[in-house]
């Protein structure tokens, strides 16, 4: 994937990261190193009562221009991890392994996020990663006028002169359609949808390399969420920077992104690209996921989700966490090491998942009980549901 | 690309769950230093005027026992008229405590009984109950009680009480008023009438409990108020000079000069002992607060972890890897320093410097791989 | 919703659409009807809004009407006319034929126990301060008197076992905060039923709940109308899962009913332009080479900043098919098929197969089973 060249001005101020050029694009930089590498990173929320893993021995990679979407339910651990990648979680939340490096096109040599000072950090956010939160109505700052966020966002990163910065703001909301008119507006008086651009004009003020966005649609309407979507892929194409995309919404993410992570309890299950994950899913969770989004093309399929409820982080069980609800489950599963394994089946040798035991094509074993790491006997997974003795919950402990 | 992780060791270890900590044990800090500090006042009072060594108000007329510093026979001194000061502060506690704890539920039942109806009725209600709560907090309070007191024929306790509740309640009644209004617009009390309950089961068992520490809060709030109020308006002679509160001896030792005469023993007890009750009250209701809202005690205080103490706008820390066991203090520093962490990991480094001033947290071993 | 001034006229009655027959009166008798119900609020004194607009509907035992629209259309608001929890401002509504009377507490009550409304967040529902047992317990004597002493404990299960939470006697003493999203909403399900009712209405049941257990709550909820022969309504804006679940789908917009018909056939071929909209915009797993990753065209975008006329129908800003016959008056629902209308001017335009009729569909059964 090569990197857009694009009109990237090279903007004032910049130089003040370890390492960085004072000149050149994309001179000498390889197109297939990865913009930012996360290996092996974990989170734990270090509470009185005990430390919860909130993200465990996670690996991504990221390209420059591409668009990885992250999927996973609450308790996934995939704000976490975006956050806690640009060193943005507060205590008690804390770093306990890995690595995040960094190497935009602009820096000659890359940057260990995690052993940055809080002032480098602060060169780094926003100029190289910027994000566009989950709820916009909750990021932006109600008593200020569009336009004054916005100049905050300059003013913080650029050094530009005070017509510059102005007529910079107004370009900013050209760039997502929304007329200009608007900058006068207070937040409240905008629609989901305009708020929701404005935290993207946000995020591009300063021409980030990286933009992680969390649930950036979750709260709109379709109709809308569509063409705010149209909207990023537009500008991605124009200005060149890859996308992290969190989301619930896997059935999002196969139109959206080229290659999708599907994470579950704090640990990753499978990485693949779009057309893999949906054709040819691997882990029992994508398969089970896959199989929960009532489709409106194509014939009425027998729809069944995920039997069972996310788990409990506190006591997170050995093995695979998702052995409880897995239909395919065996006490073997214990044991799983959750390291990532290329997909033996798939044409795609970049294809990897965590189960060593499923692959695309394994037909569900029903009657097969499934032991849950209470030792209840969870049979009824394997039939479909409402069928039989219906106890599908199980208490949280 | 492939990596290989390593197993899983142990989950995380939970030390105990919360139902196993006793309540007490949970309260924070200062709340237990106020409890612990209210209580003993409470003991006070409760017990305190049956073990006055003496009458309070008897007066020695014997001069060598005038104005006498603490001594065995009185342990706080005497006043002026021979007057066992010891006496006087155990009544004294015991009548200050009494009249705030009355006003405090007087006026904090007020504040409930107008602001609950005002938030749950609204409409013209609301405005009127509203317009009578601004116009109470306008009027300045001190002014207002002097000239009521002034003018009423009889200064005794009731007096007292009234004037200090009538003065007490609209705050309580605003803010309670506020929170009955978030809590009624949660789809819990739309849920509540769905079941078919009627108004008032809604505001006495879904809405109203919701509030109570809200409610407690306003309690000790106005409890604080009542003592201050009541011991200056004492102090300025606007109360029964004839009973023994903590405000009369104030304002006895103030008005025998006690002061200009070095009679310390006079007024100090009695003012600590205000302040002192006060204080209690004080770090009772933080404590009550931060414990019907978790999040206050997490938003502005910094966190300890991992031995070094964080601000909330420090970036998210980083524990580093356990050292190796001891070796010569060069093996030490550099095992702890970031390029042999990179080296492990085999990525080039980068030339970022290390956080001056913070050494590297020490690891928790069992927790921690 | 559409806002008028006042001085301004006010909107043209639309015709009520007697003679189409729902596709949901195949599985049982009428249980609910609304009749051309409207409801307006005023919010300023010259500004009224008008949030819904002479709708009908009618609900049948044994099937779910599946009420499809954006956040704004109205739908929430249809909920709580057709609860009780707002009056109407016109329109009426029959419960087994009879008008509604909600005008005391006791008619409200047994209202309620015959409608029951089941809310969208799980997480805001239950009070934080009570128990489930005490939830469960409330509606049971309300409308059963029962609920009391070891009988109504094991009537308390017995629902908790029909809501699939067991072991159920785990679940009694447990407060709301110790529940999962999903575990709420299933005891939000259970308070309804304790009342016994034959229509319910569920407002958005699962959008708020983790996507991989929605449709296991649907399909709980499929169970729970046959078991108890339930008339439901199923609000959502979500209208791949009105496919699968509802027998009949209506598309809600600006407060008017714009189409309504069989849910398969409404989906599939969708008549009015903005049904089709919502159609075109909902995520395609199936669809993988599509507009977004290749680039999009932004059609249909609402120009910025367009308010909503008072007159004419209120999709003709962002309609394609849109012309001053639109813009001038707002269109009825205009009878397509024995089962299906559509509120469009230009339906020969828009979707002209639908008029000519499309291969009927074969018979489909509820969600999962």
């Amino acid at each position: 994937m090569s990197a857009a060249s694009g009109d990237r001005a090279l903007s004032p101020g910049h130089g003040q990261l370890p390492g960085s050029v004072e000149a050149g694009l994309s001179a000498g930089r390889s197109a297939t190193e990865p913009v930012l590498a996360i290996r092996d990173f974990s989170v734990v929320y270090r509470t009185e009562h005990g430390d919860v893993r909130a993200v465990d021995h996670f690996n991504l990679d990221l390209y420059p221009g591409e668009v990885v979407g992250l999927a996973g339910e609450s308790g996934s651990g995939k704000s976490t991890l975006a956050y806690g990648a640009c060193r943005l979680l507060r205590a008690p939340a804390l770093i306990t392994s890995g690595s995040v490096h960094y190497q935009g096109r602009r820096m000659a040599t890359p940057v260990e996020i995690l052993q940055l000072r809080s002032d480098q950090l602060k060169h780094l956010r926003w100029r190289e990663i910027a994000i566009v939160f989950q709820s916009a109505m909750n990021a932006l700052n109600p008593v200020l006028s569009v336009r004054d966020q916005l100049l905050d966002v300059i003013h913080a990163h650029l050094q530009l002169s005070r017509s510059e910065a102005q007529e910079k703001a107004a370009s900013l909301l050209d760039l997502v359609g929304i007329p200009r008119t608007r900058l006068r507006s207070f937040p409240h008086e905008l629609s989901g949808g305009m708020r929701q651009r404005v935290m993207i004009a946000m995020a591009l003020a300063t021409d980030p390399e990286v933009v992680i966005m969390d649930e950036p649609t979750t709260a709109l309407d379709v109709v809308v969420q569509r063409d705010i979507l149209a909207q990023i892929v537009e500008l991605k194409e124009r200005l060149g920077f890859a996308i992290l995309f969190i989301t619930h919404d896997l059935s999002l993410l196969l139109e959206l992104a080229d290659r999708i992570a599907v994470m579950y309890a704090g640990q990753l299950l499978e990485i693949g690209t779009a057309r893999e994950i949906q054709h040819e899913p691997s882990h029992p969770y994508t398969k089970g996921l896959l199989n929960s989004f009532p489709s409106l093309r194509g014939p009425r399929r027998e729809l069944a989700g995920i039997p069972g409820s996310p788990p409990d982080m506190r006591t997170p069980p050995p093995g695979c966490p998702f052995l409880p609800r897995c239909a395919y489950g065996t006490d073997d599963c214990t044991h799983v090491d959750m390291s990532l394994l290329k997909v033996a089946t798939s044409a795609d040798p970049e294809h990897v998942t965590a189960c060593p035991f499923v692959l695309p094509g394994t037909p569900i074993r029903s009657g097969v009980a499934a032991r849950s790491v209470t030792g209840t006997d969870t049979s009824a997974l394997a039939s479909a549901p409402g069928e039989g003795e219906p106890s599908h919950e199980e208490l949280t402990p | 690309m492939t990596v290989a992780l390593p197993v899983s060791a142990d989950p995380a270890a939970l030390t105990e769950t919360p139902k196993d900590r006793g309540r007490w044990q949970r309260l924070p800090a200062k709340a237990k230093v106020g409890t612990v500090l209210l209580g003993l006042f409470v003991l006070t009072a409760i017990i305190g005027p049956f073990v006055t060594p003496y009458d309070p108000s008897f007066q020695n007329p014997n001069p060598a026992l005038s104005l006498q510093p603490p001594s065995a026979a009185h342990l706080l001194g005497t006043t002026q008229s021979g007057q066992d000061v010891l006496s006087q502060l155990l009544v004294g506690i015991r009548l200050t405590l009494e009249l705030a704890v009355i006003v405090g539920v007087v006026a904090t039942a007020l504040s409930v009984l107008v602001g609950v109806t005002a938030a749950f009725l609204g409409g013209f209600w609301d405005d009127l109950l509203s317009l009578l709560s601004n116009v109470f907090l306008v009027i300045p309070a001190l002014p207002l009680l002097i000239l009521l007191l002034g003018y009423l024929p009889q200064r005794g306790q009731t007096a007292t009480i009234l004037v200090l509740s009538l003065l007490g309640w609209p705050w309580g009644a605003r803010v309670i008023r506020a929170q009955t209004l978030a809590i009624r617009n949660r789809d819990f009390v739309a849920a509540a009438k769905e079941t078919g309950e009627g108004s008032w089961r809604i505001i006495t068992f879904e809405i109203m409990p919701n509030e109570v520490s809200l409610i407690a809060a306003s309690f000790v709030n106005t409890v604080l108020y009542a003592i201050g109020a009541s011991v200056a308006l004492a102090f300025i002679g606007l109360a029964d000079l004839s009973s023994w509160s903590l405000g009369t001896m104030l304002y006895w030792a103030q008005s025998q000069q006690a002061l200009q005469l070095g009679a310390w023993w006079w007024f100090v007890p009695p003012g600590l002992a205000v302040a002192l009750i006060g204080t209690g009250l004080v770090l009772l209701n933080t404590g009550i607060d931060e414990l019907g809202n978790p999040r206050l005690r997490d938003a502005s205080r910094t966190s300890k972890i991992g031995g070094r103490r964080l601000h909330p706008a420090d970036p998210t820390p980083v524990l580093q890897a356990a050292p190796p066991p001891r070796r010569s203090l060069a093996g030490l520093l550099h095992a702890f320093s970031r390029d042999s962490l990179l080296e492990e990991r085999g990525v080039g480094s980068a030339p970022a410097a290390r956080q001056p001033g913070r050494r590297p947290a020490a690891p928790q071993p069992g927790r921690e791989r | 919703m559409s806002i008028t001034h006042s001085g301004a006229q006010p909107p043209v009655p639309r015709t009520p659409d007697a003679d189409i027959v729902s596709a949901a009166a195949a599985r049982g008798p009428l249980a609910m009807e609304a009749v051309s119900i409207s409801k307006d609020f005023r919010l300023t004194r010259t500004q009224t809004l008008h949030a819904v607009r002479e709708v009908s509907l009618g609900l049948y035992r044994g099937a779910v009407v599946a009420l499809v629209g954006e956040s704004g259309s109205g739908k929430s608001t249809v909920a709580r006319l057709l609860a009780g929890q707002e009056p109407l401002t016109r329109g009426s509504i029959l419960l087994d034929g009879a008008p509604v009377d909600i005008s005391s507490l006791q008619a409200f009550r047994r209202y309620k126990s015959e409608v029951q409304l089941v809310f969208q967040d799980p997480f805001s529902s239950l009070n934080p301060v009570h128990t489930v047992s005490y939830h469960l317990e409330r509606p049971l004597r309300l409308h059963q008197a029962s609920g009391q002493g070891r009988a109504g404990k094991r009537e308390i299960e017995e629902l908790l076992k029909r809501v699939r939470l067991t072991p159920a006697e785990q679940y009694l003493p447990k407060y709301p905060y110790e529940l999962s999203g999903g575990q709420r909403q299933r005891v939000s399900f259970a308070r309804a039923l304790a009342a016994r009712p034959s229509v319910l209405l569920a407002d958005e049941p699962v959008s708020m709940l983790d996507v991989s257990i929605r449709l296991e709550m649907l399909s709980l909820l499929d169970d729970l109308r046959r078991d108890f022969q339930l008339a439901m309504l199923y609000i959502t804006h979500d209208i791949a899962s009105a496919r699968y679940f509802a027998d009949e789908v209506l598309v809600m917009y600006a407060g008017q009913i714009v189409e309504r018909g069989p849910a398969e056939e409404v989906t599939q071929h969708p008549a009015h332009p903005y049904t089709q909209l919502l159609v075109a915009s909902a995520p395609d797993p199936d669809n993988l080479g599509s507009t977004l990753r290749a680039g999009a065209k932004r059609e249909t975008r609402a120009p910025e900043g367009a308010s909503l006329t008072a007159t004419g129908c209120p999709f003709s800003p962002r309609c394609p098919f849109a012309d001053d016959h639109c813009r001038q008056e707002d269109p009825a629902l205009l009878r397509v098929s024995p089962t299906r209308a559509a509120a469009c001017w230009h339906l020969d335009i828009a979707a002209p197969e639908v008029l000519a009729g499309a291969p009927s569909l074969p018979d489909h059964g509820g969600v999962g089973t």
